[in-house]
């Protein structure tokens, strides 16, 4: 197998580039040379739909010895992109009419839809996580979160006898304590805005001109809680958004097959050859 | 403040191994603290003692000491150590376990299984289930009232018509598994092996559905070696307006285009009556008939353009047996010839599209010729003329010319007493100058005046004359002019007027009635295909079904003829 990721995925296009143009140059032809073409398409199509389940199954078997997940996910995308190919060609581009077959066209297009959407987030959140800083397994975040609000109470609390004053240990109470015990916020976070953040630290430097030298150095430490907390927000929202489409693209998967069963007995059911 | 967005990976305990796969969570671990169990496999709460305290004796001792048993990973002993009571003093505060992501996704499969699953029982065995699974509506001829209507006195009560066509739309959804399993298996219909097959489906019994209304119909030849469903070529459920006559020509080539298939056949029409080849006209129709070659017409053809064979009106000797005579070339191109209405002659001057547009009307003597051949026995009388149909009243008209020219004279200039009597002498007598008896003027009429230049009134200027026995009337080859030129074709005038009849028609250069200027296959193809851009279908010029003849009917179904005649093949 070919070890180098970009090379691997040249070839891959390469290849899903070269059999859709095959798809594209021959199926109109052997549409006037092969009467049941629309059968072999559509076998066509199941089989596709099932290799590209298979990755699921696969993904639960992880000790056999079935090639690496990332090359399955690999095949997977590129053959999925084939796969709307066929679908198209067996669809004679044109919707179906009938309710059943309507909602199989549509299952088959919200499958595929939100693979196409899965395969750019998990090639765009990487990136945008990579640039926010830090590495967190999603399972841990909890963890982190709750580390960081007893380490944010601890600064604030310490800064008391340092300095003789309970100003910013008011201040955390009024307006950072909240924040941290609070939940991890989800859409500011996956459209990138920063106002939250900004708010809290144009607060601290507010607070920063009654605060005495002791305190300052604590306020700065609260600032970088601070700044770890929304780092780990981002990280959240968005490791949360590449194992939440998956609630989309698996159920309906699972769905599709059900429907497209039924597709097939229904074909064959009602052909007139299988009277 | 720099490191803002750089900072490495928070701390967090890396004794710890995160297990995603399991299906619950600790109740705690929203909140950043969960137990060290965790929930067990089934998703209840193990939340208890932190560890088993040990009673260690030593050596000598009755009573001992509790020692704690915490392992290490959890934190090791802890300081307070076990109660007197040998109870653990940590307890942990018991949860409600949650699932994990993926149990929850897990979940979300099976309920939109049960879903999808639910919904489609409640489709399948509702009332609405003709509704659902319907790939799309009917042709309105298939549909509506009237089919409705039909299919009630068939005693069938399906409001969509399905069950009409497919017989297993009223069974229940379980028998049609059975039937599909049934129609996958080797030799089956749908069989895997026969869907690469380039044979359309054959017969089947949805065929016999359609024959209940279409009846009686026959299909394409009879040497047609694989019969071809209805169904393989009108496609249903494609909406209420679809045309079902429109048919994709794929279905024609699939066996035109096939060697195997057309060997079939081939043999099988050597074995067939003849007459089951005669195609069938409309009453009245005259065709051009060109005699059936003995290996018959069937040859591979998979384009109109690339390999259908030269019409057969061009075969090589074969001519116009019409006996009229007529030059075209003379007619539309000769300085002779008197001007019509003040225009040259063209094509449309003689050659009427019928009512339908399609086809010509025939040409007629008194429509189309007698303008400028008006037979008149006087030029000075134009009136008084041959009638033009039958040698017989022709030479009755010969034998009754004071009659005629009375009545010319009444009907014309309104004369009668005296001066009719001197106005049919007078004009006898001039005829009596020009010709010197009656058999001399008869002869003239049908025969013409060798000695006389060739004028145009005699009957043998256009016809064939043959001379009879002396007193008996010469007898005149009647025209027969074809209605259809192509019978196995049809051609449409009515769409072709954009081009010039002379384009196709190569009516300009033809001196003698033997030509055939019908099109031939190079100026159809030169539009009907790849280069001309206009439609090359079979379908285009050629029908599908083709009834027999009447009174021949095919005695046995063809393919056990086609078995018959492959068994007896050389």
């Amino acid at each position: 197998m070919i070890a180098s990721l970009k090379l691997r995925r040249a070839v891959l296009s390469l290849l899903t580039i070269a059999a859709s143009a095959v798809l594209a140059f021959y199926y109109p032809r052997l549409e006037t040379a092969l009467p049941f073409l629309v059968y072999l398409s559509g076998w066509l199509l199941l089989l596709l739909c099932l290799f590209l389940t298979a990755y699921n199954v696969r993904k639960k078997l992880p000790f056999l010895p079935l090639l690496s997940s990332r090359l399955w996910l690999q095949f997977h995308a590129y053959a999925g992109l084939f796969t709307g190919l066929v679908f198209v060609f067996h669809l004679r581009f044109s919707l179906p009419v009938g309710l059943f077959n309507l909602t199989l066209a549509a299952l088959f297009l919200a499958v595929t839809f939100s693979g196409i959407f899965g395969w750019w987030l998990s090639r765009a959140i990487p990136r945008r996580l990579t640039t926010a800083g830090g590495e967190v397994p999603f399972e841990r975040i909890p963890v982190v979160r709750r580390d960081l609000l007893l380490r944010a109470e601890t600064t604030a609390l310490a800064a008391i006898p340092e300095a003789k004053a309970a100003t910013l240990a008011d201040f955390y109470v009024r307006t950072l304590a909240p924040v941290f015990a609070a939940g991890p916020a989800f859409l500011p976070h996956i459209i990138g805005s920063r106002a939250a953040l900004n708010d809290r630290l144009a607060a601290l430097t507010e607070v920063s001109r009654y605060l005495s030298p002791p305190e300052q150095v604590r306020a700065d430490s609260l600032a970088e809680l601070v700044r770890a907390r929304h780092v780990l927000d981002f990280h959240h929202a968005n490791q949360l958004l590449l194992k939440t489409w998956l609630f989309s693209h698996v159920p309906l998967t699972y769905g599709l097959l059900l429907f497209t069963a039924l597709h097939v007995v229904l074909v064959h059911a009602f052909s007139g050859g299988a009277r | 403040m720099s490191t803002e967005g750089r900072q490495p990976a928070p701390e967090f305990d890396d004794t710890r191994y995160e297990r995603p796969q399991k299906n619950w969570v600790c109740g705690h671990a929203c909140e950043g603290c969960p137990c060290r169990l965790g929930p067990s496999p089934s998703g209840a709460c193990r939340a208890g003692p932190e560890c088993k305290p040990l009673l260690v004796a030593a050596e000598g001792e009755s009573k001992g000491l509790w020692k704690c048993t915490r392992p290490a990973d959890w934190g090791g002993p802890c300081p307070t150590g076990p109660r007197p009571d040998g109870t653990c003093c940590q307890v942990t505060p018991p949860c409600v376990p949650v699932r994990s992501l993926r149990s929850r996704r897990g979940l979300l499969v099976r309920l939109t299984l049960a879903a999808c699953l639910g919904l489609l029982l409640v489709v399948l065995y509702g009332p609405r289930r003709e509704a659902a699974i319907n790939p799309g509506p009917l042709t309105r001829v298939h549909s509506g009232p009237a089919f409705a209507a039909a299919h009630s006195a068939a005693g069938v009560n399906d409001t969509h018509g399905c069950v009409h066509c497919h017989a297993a739309a009223h069974r229940p959804p379980g028998e049609w598994l059975a039937t599909t399993a049934a129609s996958l298996v080797p030799g089956a219909p749908l069989a895997p092996a026969q869907l690469i097959s380039r044979e359309a489906r054959d017969f089947d019994p949805m065929d016999a559905a359609c024959q209940s209304c279409h009846r009686p119909h026959s299909f394409h030849q009879s040497s047609v070696a694989n019969d071809t469903s209805c169904s393989a070529c009108h496609l249903e459920h494609q909406g209420r307006n679809q045309n079902l006559l429109a048919v994709n020509p794929a279905h024609c080539t699939a066996c035109h285009g096939d060697d195997a298939q057309m060997t079939d056949a081939a043999l099988l029409a050597r074995r067939l009556d003849p007459a089951l080849f005669t195609k069938k006209l409309a009453h009245g129709r005259v065709a051009f008939e060109v005699p059936r070659p003995p290996e018959g017409l069937t040859t591979r053809i998979t384009s109109f353009a690339a390999d259908h064979p030269e019409f057969r009106l061009h075969a090589p000797g074969t001519t116009d047996p019409n006996p009229l005579a007529f030059n075209h070339a003379l007619h539309l191109t000769g300085e002779t010839i008197p001007l019509l209405d003040g225009k040259r002659l063209d094509c449309r001057s003689c050659h009427v599209p019928d009512q339908s547009g399609a086809l010509m009307q025939p040409v007629r003597f008194a429509l189309h010729c007698q303008s400028c051949h008006g037979l008149p026995i006087d030029p000075s009388t134009p009136s008084v003329a041959v009638p033009h149909g039958s040698a017989e009243a022709a030479r009755a008209f010969l034998r009754a010319l004071p009659a005629a020219y009375s009545d010319d004279a009444v009907r014309r200039l309104g004369l009668s007493g005296e001066p009719l009597r001197a106005h049919v002498a007078e004009k006898l007598d001039g005829l009596h100058f020009l010709h010197p008896s009656g058999e001399v003027l008869e002869r003239k009429v049908f025969f013409g005046d060798p000695s006389a230049p060739a004028g145009r009134d005699s009957c043998n200027l256009c016809h064939v004359v043959e001379a009879t026995p002396a007193g008996a009337t010469p007898h005149i080859a009647p025209a027969r002019v074809p209605d259809i030129w192509m019978p196995r074709a049809r051609f449409d005038h009515g769409r072709h007027t954009q081009i010039a009849c002379t384009a196709c028609h190569a009516a300009t250069t033809s001196k003698l009635t033997t030509d055939v200027i019908m099109p031939t296959k190079g100026t159809c193809a030169a539009c009907h295909g790849p280069a001309g851009g206009v439609t090359d279908s079979c379908t285009a010029c050629h029908g599908y079904h083709n009834p027999p003849p009447v009174g021949v009917t095919k005695s046995a179904t063809l393919p056990v003829q086609l078995q018959r005649a492959l068994a007896s093949a050389p």
